[in-house]
């Protein structure tokens, strides 16, 4: 479980000056430390002008974030709490922006999950949280709508998170709102 | 909000300024392309609806 604390946060070294990203040293299990980076960026511009994606993860060999990375850190609870202090951040500067998270696998899906629900009286002091599920249209034929492709057609629906939700229950995409 | 969390957002804050550092379009380029909800929004008719659920979500949540 992790636990969110933002007065126990790593340090920034980096930080962009329009908040875009920031970095952090977060310490690894196995010794020493891994240089992180957290971005905050336009999701889908211009189709979304309110909607940023949050991402972070270590630096790849060609320079750019790997947010597929499998790391060790030695407190986690500091790393997450570091990148939604960020976050808090960006959004205190940017308070009509929305950010989204999308769970790279259901691994960390089910990481975001827990941490929305196991936080949740700590975090609403802060932000408000959405959770997005995908849905299909059922038609009269009892066929699902497909695509031009044949792929199901599907929609992204948002709600208020339900913390009634099991934890395995997972949404598609996560999002976040500053608290007013 | 408590006083040392506002003053940790006041630090970064202070670090942003005159840092002259900006994202490039590569770190931009990964978000999206990594990002399912960008995939399932194919149109401007269907990000308007999106955004107007959002909104209604948004306006529920200050309400409560």
């Amino acid at each position: 479980m992790i636990t969110i604390d933002f007065e126990d946060v790593f340090e920034p070294i980096d930080v962009a000056e329009d908040l875009s990203f920031m970095t952090f040293n977060s310490f690894i299990k196995s010794n020493g430390y891994v240089n992180i980076k957290i971005n905050i960026t336009p999701l889908l511009e211009p189709l979304l002008p309110n909607v940023y994606n949050l991402s972070f993860g270590p630096y790849s060999k060609n320079g750019e974030i790997d947010d597929f990375a499998k790391i060790n850190h030695s407190d986690k609870n500091k790393v997450f709490s570091t990148i939604l202090l960020y976050a808090l951040t960006f959004l205190q500067a940017n308070n009509e922006i929305t950010i989204g998270i999308d769970g790279s696998d259901d691994i960390r899906a089910y990481l975001y999950h827990r941490m929305f629900k196991s936080n949740k009286e700590y975090l609403a002091d802060y932000f408000m949280a959405i959770g997005v599920d995908w849905y299909l249209r059922l038609l009269r034929n009892d066929q699902i709508e497909l695509d031009v492709s044949g792929s199901p057609f599907f929609k992204p629906k948002p709600e208020p998170f339900n913390y009634n939700r099991a934890s395995i229950d997972l949404y598609r995409y996560y999002m976040f709102h500053l608290k007013k | 909000m408590k006083e040392k969390v506002q003053n940790k957002i006041n630090h970064i804050r202070e670090l942003a300024k005159g840092s002259g550092m900006i994202s490039n379009s590569s770190d931009r380029k990964l978000s999206q392309s990594n990002d399912s909800l960008s995939k399932v929004i194919r149109n401007p008719q269907e990000a308007t609806l999106f955004c107007a659920e959002l909104n209604a979500v948004i306006s529920i949540l200050n309400k409560q």
